[in-house]
């Protein structure tokens, strides 16, 4: 790799808070910011209790009133993550905006179509009014761009200039590292001076239900649905005083769940970019949900008691934003010498003090992409 | 060391036909595949004109696509053939290659009889939709990603699998990121394009509340005028394109036909308005700039710009802003030659990149450029040499490809006609 991608700030924005120190400190407490659903509860949603974010207010994003319009749920929480991380950074007052970078997670965008309000003018008319008619007087005029995924990139771009090289990707937790990935790449081979890297959850609705029954992940009970964003800004300079960086990738596609060997492979190929044995490894964030991910983690490891942590006890599952989420837990782990695995079997994560010089952090998409990324620190 | 990367399987779904030799055939002799269209729930919808695709007049070609036997969108349904075909053409034994898949998607499919499964005597229940689901048509299973996860089972591909969400522009930079990942040695062999299909009433409600497809009855199916004075938003369409880019290593040991070489991406923000392009073209401009960079190519090299061109009236004056602007040294522009496939084959939105790249690749294989129809009174402020009416034969050894998301999301992509480079410039 010719330029270095350091880590240079980064913010969230779930249920647990903005700041990365206090989803640490509910993720060791074991505390849970669960809300009651945000729409419509029914008999078959088989989670009483959600984590979920407080949709931002113009005024909280600095905008014009009228831009609301233009977004739902996900793309303005996606703008305030975006703003979060950018208040502290200097990456646009630094370089030349070409040259600073857009990369996102994104999932899609999960609303009625026709709109609850048709079906609703349908069943008011008895038959009076067709179905074309309804759609065409109760869609709301920026539906076609409330409904684009990509428009929260397009709101982020607008709001804070930067024009450089971008990606997209969608709509797992994937589609997140994807992002990290791409936006590194893209600072190694000077295509950006710095970029901003960013993932955001699905808004809680309804309709994810069905999604999430076909998924297989209702069966779970703790696969509580969350929303939130999380962002990470990408930088050829290092600054501050210890220096971390993404020095290893891999990604591929693994159909069958229980395939270590599989998993393996690319676990490897990333240790092998970061020039590391997987014994170097201080930490491994991960969703593993996947039994064949977990056995090749440890096999990979040379132990069952692996240093095993993430997020999702105090975040939810966060798609695209669950492993960004799970970055900024790796990098304050690097800053602060500390880091949170299972120990036991009851799964809870506990803290444990040790200097952090790599970590792991890798996720599977639904359908079977698996995307692994490893961080390293040169610690002060 | 970077690796040449070629295009040497090519997939087309589209009105002009299955396959890339009756799109190509067609796209020069002119063709087009625009026609009176309306969604099938509505008999005066306010968008009178699209470029719809008969599917089941040939799906039943590919039974061998085993995938096609489940339900699912239609945008999957082109997808999977095209991609089949890009396979097939490349006669690559993929199952044998550590191979990736990337796609571009948009906006998942909507079905209104779906959502009227929610409704009963007391109106809309979220509980009665949830009864009904084995009833379901569309997407609201599935991710967006549904397509590429497909074709990575379809072909047994175990390298990355990536879906792009960069709305117009999704297959370009899905193209574009295969060229990248091939050029660094990531992966030998990438199967990419994008598929799309927003020609059903929900998709195309919101488009006409945009106000971005055309409405108007004044030209029939001339209705896409790319450049024309009397231009008047863009005309929807639906299809897939897909390719298969190599390593030209692993496509030479291999003994296979390349089309073109792939030789820059670009890739850029317009950081402007989310209802409109930048007015001056300038992340357009910045994008085929950077794919210029990126192919370490002057300017002055490209002969052919396959442009975005949607027929809207921002967009076509942007770009040939952003054009003037790019190729500005010498008024190379005027030397350019510049069309618009969509006057043909209409708008796949997130799937536009695709058949765009497929016709720039045949562009530089065969030396001829398909024509722009319906231009027969250029905007002033679109003055460039736009092949009207009729295809050219043209010796031509460099492109570009635009493609300009809905929001300012930029792409171009650079390719170069196929040559072999001697033996010893290759070290």
């Amino acid at each position: 790799m010719k330029r270095k991608a350091y880590l240079d700030g980064g913010a969230t924005y779930c249920s647990a808070g903005i700041h990365i120190e206090t989803i640490w400190q509910h993720l060791v407490s074991g505390q849970r910011a669960l809300s009651e659903l945000p729409c419509p509860a029914f008999d078959s949603w088989p989670w009483p209790q959600v984590f979920t974010v407080e949709e931002p207010s113009f005024k909280t994003l600095n905008v014009d009133r009228k831009l609301l319009r233009t977004m739902e749920k996900q793309s303005a929480v996606a703008l305030y993550g975006a703003t979060l991380a950018l208040r502290d950074s200097a990456v646009l007052g630094d370089y030349d905006k070409s040259r600073v970078g857009l990369y996102m997670g994104l999932p899609t965008v999960e609303d009625p179509a026709p709109t609850w309000s048709s079906l609703q003018m349908l069943h008011e008319n008895g038959g009076r009014v067709g179905i074309a008619e309804a759609c065409l007087r109760e869609t709301p005029p920026f539906f076609a761009l409330t409904q684009l995924n990509s428009s929260a990139c397009a709101h982020i771009a607008g709001t804070f200039g930067m024009t450089g090289a971008m990606g997209a990707y969608s709509p797992f937790s994937d589609a997140g590292l994807h992002a990290v990935i791409e936006a590194a790449l893209s600072l190694h081979e000077s295509e950006n001076d710095a970029a901003l890297v960013g993932g955001v959850s699905q808004k809680i609705n309804p309709l994810l239900l069905l999604q999430y029954e076909h998924l297989g992940w209702t069966k779970d009970p703790t696969r509580i649905p969350g929303e939130g964003a999380a962002f990470v800004v990408l930088n050829t300079e290092a600054k501050g005083t210890h220096r971390i960086w993404v020095s290893g990738y891999a990604r591929g596609f693994i159909s069958d769940d229980f395939m270590p060997d599989a998993y393996a492979h690319i676990l490897r190929q990333a240790l092998s970019m970061a020039s590391i044995d997987a014994a170097d490894l201080d930490w491994m964030l991960a969703d593993a949900e996947s039994a064949g991910e977990l056995a090749a983690l440890r096999a990979l490891y040379g132990a069952a008691d692996i240093p095993l942590g993430g997020c999702r006890q105090a975040c939810g599952v966060l798609g695209p934003a669950e492993p960004i989420v799970n970055l900024l837990l790796a990098e304050h782990g690097m800053h602060h010498g500390k880091r949170l695995c299972i120990r036991g079997a009851d799964g809870l994560l506990t803290e444990e003090l040790q200097p952090i010089r790599h970590a792991l952090i890798c996720t599977r998409g639904p359908e079977g992409q698996y995307v692994v990324v490893i961080l390293s620190a040169e610690l002060a | 060391m970077k690796q040449r990367v070629v295009v040497t399987g090519l997939g087309v779904v589209s009105g002009l036909g299955c396959g890339w030799e009756a799109f190509w055939t067609s796209l020069l002799a002119g063709k087009s595949t625009i026609r009176r269209w309306q969604p099938m729930e509505a008999d005066n919808f306010p968008v009178q004109y699209a470029a719809p695709i008969d599917i089941d007049t040939f799906e039943q070609e590919f039974s061998a696509v085993s995938a096609l036997r489940q339900p699912m969108e239609r945008r999957s349904r082109f997808g999977l053939i095209a991609a089949h075909q890009a396979v097939i053409d490349a006669g690559l034994d993929i199952h044998r290659t550590q191979a990736g898949v990337a796609v571009g998607s948009g906006v998942p499919e909507r079905c209104t009889a779906d959502m009227m499964l929610a409704l009963g005597d007391d109106g809309p229940a979220w509980e009665r939709l949830y009864a009904r689901r084995d009833k379901l048509h569309s997407a609201l299973r599935h991710g967006n990603d549904h397509l590429s996860a497909l074709i990575a089972l379809e072909h047994d591909c175990r390298g990355p699998v990536m879906n792009f969400s960069t709305a117009c522009a999704g297959a370009a930079h899905a193209i574009g990121t295969s060229f990248r990942m091939i050029r660094r040695g990531e992966i030998d062999c990438m199967v990419a394009g994008g598929a799309d299909s927003v020609l059903n009433l929900l998709t195309m409600v919101g488009l006409n509340l945009l106000g971005a497809p055309s409405t108007s009855e004044n030209h029939g199916d001339q209705l896409c005028r790319p450049f024309d004075i009397d231009r008047s938003g863009f005309v929807a369409a639906e299809g897939a394109g897909m390719v298969v880019l190599e390593s030209e290593q692993h496509a030479k040991r291999r003994g296979a036909r390349i089309y073109a070489e792939v030789c820059g991406f670009g890739s850029s923000l317009d950081a402007y308005r989310i209802t409109a392009p930048h007015p001056e073209g300038a992340g357009a401009a910045l994008a085929m700039q950077k794919a210029l960079t990126d192919a370490e190519l002057a300017p002055q090299a490209i002969g052919y710009i396959n442009a975005h061109g949607t027929s809207t009236f921002l967009n076509d004056t942007a770009e040939t802003k952003a054009i003037k602007s790019v190729f500005a040294q010498d008024q190379h522009y005027r030397k350019l030659v510049v069309n618009a496939n969509k006057s043909q084959i209409g708008h796949f939105i997130a799937a536009a990149g695709a058949p765009e790249f497929i016709a720039t690749a045949l562009a530089l294989k065969f030396g001829q450029v398909p024509p722009t129809l319906n231009l027969h009174n250029p905007d002033p402020e679109c003055d460039l040499d736009y092949v009207p009416h009729q295809s050219r034969s043209l010796p031509l050894q460099t492109a570009l490809t635009n493609s300009f998301g809905f929001g300012g999301l930029n792409a171009c992509l650079a390719l170069r006609r196929y040559q072999e480079m001697p033996q010893e410039s290759q070290a």
